[in-house]
């Protein structure tokens, strides 16, 4: 779900999107090259993500990523998941804390 | 992209892929240069934050979701490398499955075609035989009578069509004649097969009001002669020209002229059994079909055909038919010595097929066996093998490799071995079908449909399958097993016993399976040799038979003139130097016969009656067994007198002590001699004589356990001028065809065809159980030495093994025979453990074979004797090769082994 989201800024590469994620959240998360590489394939092999060769910032080729209408629709399904799954542990957690509390 | 499409580009996947890691491995160096580090401090850091290149590429592999497929091409791959590295045992492997899928193959495509297929008709599976037989209920005995036709016929709800089938051998005239198999029918080939002709037209039903009768019949006040039509089969239309002018025109066919009408389209098949009339022939195709009418109160021998109603059941049909028959006969209040004769309905499918199911099952299963055996052959080799390869299997596992991958390399080889096998097989099954489609003497209707088609490829492949399968089972077990102790230096201390264990198994489940064939073979081989010792006539070598053919209508002649005609014929022959007897025979058709003076309900058994000049007895070789022969003074009596067979005699037996004890009574012919009107003439019985076997009288075939008992009547009863000539010679009797064919021509409208010798004759009756016996021989054979190749093999292997120890055991001073004592008691052990269990196995399937053999018994004690022997002396002389080379190790040497 995160690599959809930073891959639906724009096309951007492998390491860009290890960098972002980090950057974005402040450091707290930190993608693995060897749990990123693997997703971004198999996102590719579903046919959310489209990939092509293209010269990067430093001059080399590079593989670039996008987000396909249906890795679009799927982001948007995930990220309303994920919201309303937060929410209701936020509410548990809230409930607990105020008996707790 | 698909993921097949993933597939073939999976070299330029794994490019990029390597060049996308490398790309963020540098770029991650690169910033981490830039925020202060050193260069060789980036690089350690940067390939700590990787982890192992090479388990990132594993993942994104295993994300790209066409691994197994990959690894099987790599497993294909493999296999095919390796079994191009040792060619010897891939040579012997391929062979070996060739041998087994390729026989299989063939029987499959045979049992396909004869038994599974359904018969060319529309809706086969409502066409039924019905037929009327004696309680002995074989049937060839069939016959059919006018009065029960047409009752089926006004008055049978449950039937669409019904006609009247009566089939054999006439010769169709000409300058050249032929000898011609046809069918007579009294329906529309449309209305009863759902067949119509290709060519011309089919009957219709003005066809059958007076249509002539069928060739050997006796014409009836309800048959004319000049309403004959014939629809010609596409072989025989072929033959004569394949001219479409054709139709329109006659044919002549025992003297009747038939108008060509239509022909047949090449896939229709009428398979008949020889009738009681005439010839086997080594085709079961007809050539004509022809109109017939059975004229009334008439009772002709073959049987009706018919087609069902949809959705009615035989067993309906039968309660229906079997009811109007019995109303008929107690109508015409005749006592016909029916109590004999009994009703029968079955499927066609099941009349055409059901006699050669058996014989081709038991061919199907020895053909299974040798598979089994071939299988087993090669997990031995392959058991040999892996042994070989354990070190490279042990550092496999330790590197990681899971057992399942393992098992699946091992499939992998197995399968490329089975495939390559059973191309070749398939290969080896097709030229084997050419073969057996184009045997003479095999009897086996529908033979020549069997082709490679797809089902049979779907067999093949399916075979190819299940012997990789099996190849597998046992290796696949083994796999993996004590990794350790492989990984150690000494091979084959560990190994050699578990192996040697498996090793013993094999030998014994080979011996075994092979019993069971080889048990058939040679219960058949017994058989053939009974019905060729059986009942044998004296020096049939010696006898000329040949079918004299009149063109003149038998009823024209006085019977007095015929007489005279054929008796100056045989004279004559027989004044020609080196004929030492002639003589002239011909058959009526079955008759149902009792004997004066027993219980009307028991005593009447359909009997073949002869037609035979006074020379007979040694122009034939039939041997007199008790009481006389004919002789010039009973040219005349009454009441007549005849000469039964020794089968007859022991029919009426079991009343009697013996044989001698019917001379004197009385029985009661077919027909009524000059001067009476009876049809059911008495005779007396004066001899006994062996059974007369000939090749050409179907129903006596040699080797039918329900062979008619025979009642010869003298010529002059009812003279002949055609009929089957028989001409003894003191020597070979082929020098005397040109003067024997002078004689026979110089008189007038006679002609002589399909001269052969008695022996001949004899042989190709014999064929098709010939034929059975070669084949089930054949595997047999390719099954024993299956197992003599992988008996030595073992053994060849088991004294490798030991040669460390036999080495040892020479050096402490065992005696050369000492070694070779104990490598053979060991074999011996096995051996005899196999025989024995395959002993108890054949003589448990046996008993299904029961049908097929003949004057033997399924647990016939010679047969299983000499089996016995023979895979003992066998298997033992295989052994004994490799432990006489064991015996002659040099000690030096052998210590050295490892």
């Amino acid at each position: 779900m995160l690599i959809l989201r930073v891959v639906a800024l724009g096309p951007i590469h492998g390491y860009a999107i290890s960098q972002r994620i980090q950057q974005i959240s402040r450091d707290v998360l930190q993608v693995l090259q060897g749990s990123l590489y693997p997703a971004l394939h198999r996102l590719e092999n579903k046919g959310l993500l489209l990939a092509e060769w293209q010269t990067s910032e430093t001059g080399r080729d590079a593989k670039f990523y996008r987000l396909t209408p249906k890795g679009r629709a799927q982001l948007k399904t995930e990220t309303a998941n994920w919201a309303r799954v937060s929410a209701a542990i936020a509410m548990v957690l809230g409930a607990a804390k105020g008996e707790v509390g | 992209m698909r993921w097949w499409q993933r597939l073939l580009r999976g070299d330029r996947l794994e490019r990029e892929l390597d060049v996308e890691l490398r790309y963020h491995f540098d770029r991650q160096v690169d910033d981490f240069i830039q925020s202060g580090m050193s260069a060789e401090e980036a690089r350690r850091r940067t390939r700590l934050q990787f982890g192992g290149l090479d388990q990132v590429k594993e993942g994104c592999r295993d994300a790209r979701g066409t691994r197994w497929v990959e690894e099987a091409l790599t497993d294909i791959r493999l296999a095919v490398r390796l079994l191009l590295k040792d060619r010897a045992f891939a040579v012997v492997g391929v062979m070996t499955l060739a041998l087994g899928i390729g026989a299989n193959t063939a029987m499959f495509s045979v049992v396909e075609s004869v038994l599974l297929a359904p018969l060319p008709y529309r809706n086969p599976e409502r066409m039924v035989w019905i037929s009327e037989n004696d309680v002995g209920g074989t049937n060839r005995l069939a016959t059919v009578s006018a009065a029960n036709l047409e009752a089926w016929r006004s008055s049978a709800t449950s039937l669409e069509a019904l006609s009247v089938l009566l089939t054999g051998d006439a010769t169709m005239g000409g300058d050249e004649p032929i000898q011609v198999r046809v069918a007579c029918l009294s329906e529309s080939l449309s209305r009863l097969f759902g067949v119509a002709p290709v060519v011309g037209r089919d009957f219709s039903p003005e066809h059958f009001k007076h249509a002539p009768q069928a060739p050997g019949l006796r014409a009836s006040p309800d048959n004319r002669s000049d309403t004959g039509a014939a629809v010609l089969s596409d072989r025989l239309f072929r033959r004569l020209g394949g001219d479409p002018a054709m139709l329109g025109k006659s044919v002549t066919i025992s003297n009747v002229q038939y108008t060509v009408i239509g022909v047949l389209p090449s896939s229709f098949r009428l398979p008949v059994t020889p009738s009681l009339q005439l010839g086997v022939g080594a085709q079961t195709d007809i050539d004509l079909v022809l109109n017939t009418t059975l004229g009334r109160g008439t009772r002709g021998p073959g049987a009706v055909l018919a087609r069902m109603k949809p959705e009615i059941e035989i067993q309906t049909a039968f309660a229906e038919l079997e009811g109007i028959r019995e109303a008929v006969n107690q109508a015409s209040a005749k006592s016909e010595a029916s109590s004999g004769v009994k009703l029968q309905v079955i499927s066609l499918h099941d009349h055409v097929v059901g006699g050669t199911r058996r014989v081709l099952l038991i061919l199907w299963a020895s053909v299974g066996f040798v598979l089994l055996v071939a299988c087993v052959n090669i997990v031995s080799l392959l058991l040999a093998r892996g042994v070989a390869r354990e070190q490279e299997t042990a550092i496999r596992i330790a590197l990681g490799a899971g057992r399942w991958r393992l098992v699946r390399q091992m499939l992998a080889e197995n399968m490329v071995l089975a495939f390559a096998g059973g191309l070749a097989g398939m290969l080896l099954g097709y030229a084997v079908i050419r073969t057996l489609t184009h045997a003479s003497g095999v009897d086996i209707p529908r033979l020549q449909d069997a082709t490679l088609n797809g089902k049979v490829l779907l067999f093949s492949a399916a075979a190819c399958v299940m012997s990789g399968i099996l190849l597998s089972l046992i290796p696949a077990l083994r796999a993996g097993v004590n990794p350790g102790g492989h990984l150690k230096a000494s091979v084959g201390t560990t190994s050699s016993r578990g192996v040697r264990h498996w090793h013993s198994a094999l030998v014994v489940c080979e011996l075994a399976l092979a019993m069971i064939p080889l048990t058939g073979a040679s219960l058949m081989l017994r058989s053939l040799w009974q019905v060729q010792s059986e009942g044998a006539l004296l020096t049939p070598h010696q006898v000329l038979t040949a079918r004299i053919q009149s063109s003149g209508v038998q009823g024209a002649t006085p019977p007095a003139d015929r007489l005279r005609q054929s008796d100056e014929l045989l004279e004559q022959l027989e004044a020609l130097p080196g004929v030492r007897a002639a003589a002239l025979w011909s058959v009526t058709f079955g008759y149902p016969t009792r004997i004066a003076g027993l219980p009307q309900q028991e005593q009447s058994a359909i009997a073949m009656w002869f037609n035979v000049s006074p020379n007979y007895r040694d122009a034939s070789g039939v041997r007199l067994l008790a009481g006389r022969w004919f002789a010039d003074s009973d040219r005349g009596v009454t009441p007549p007198t005849v000469v039964v067979s020794e089968r007859f005699a022991r029919t009426f037996s079991t009343d009697f002590p013996s044989i001698e004890s019917i001379i004197g009574r009385t029985t009661f012919g077919p027909f009524a001699p000059p001067g009476s009107s009876e049809r059911d003439a008495p005779m007396t019985i004066i001899g006994v004589v062996s059974d007369f076997r000939s090749g050409r009288l179907g129903i006596l075939q040699p080797d039918d356990p329900n062979a008619l008992p025979q009642v010869f009547f003298p010529d002059v009863l009812r003279p002949m001028v055609a009929g089957e000539l028989l001409v003894r010679a003191t020597a070979s009797p082929l020098g005397l065809v040109d003067s024997i064919r002078k004689v026979v021509h110089s008189r007038p409208g006679v002609r002589l065809m399909a001269i052969r010798t008695l022996d001949d004759q004899l042989t190709a009756a014999v064929a098709p159980r010939s034929f059975n016996t070669l084949l089930i021989v054949v595997f047999a054979g390719i099954a024993l030495l299956l197992t003599t190749v992988g008996v030595s093999g073992v053994l060849r292997y088991a004294v490798a093994q030991r040669t460390h120890e036999i080495g040892l055991r020479l050096a402490l001073g065992a005696r050369e025979a000492d070694i070779l004592r104990m490598i053979l008691s060991d074999a011996v052990v096995l051996i005899v453990a196999g025989v024995a269990i395959g002993l108890v196995g054949s003589a448990a399937l046996s008993k299904l074979a029961g049908g097929v053999l003949y004057g033997v018994t399924p647990t016939d004690p010679y047969a299983y004797t000499a089996v016995t022997l023979l895979l003992v002396a066998v298997a033992v002389l295989s052994a004994y090769l490799p432990a006489r080379s064991a015996m002659r190790l040099d000690p030096n040497i052998a210590l050295r082994h490892e």
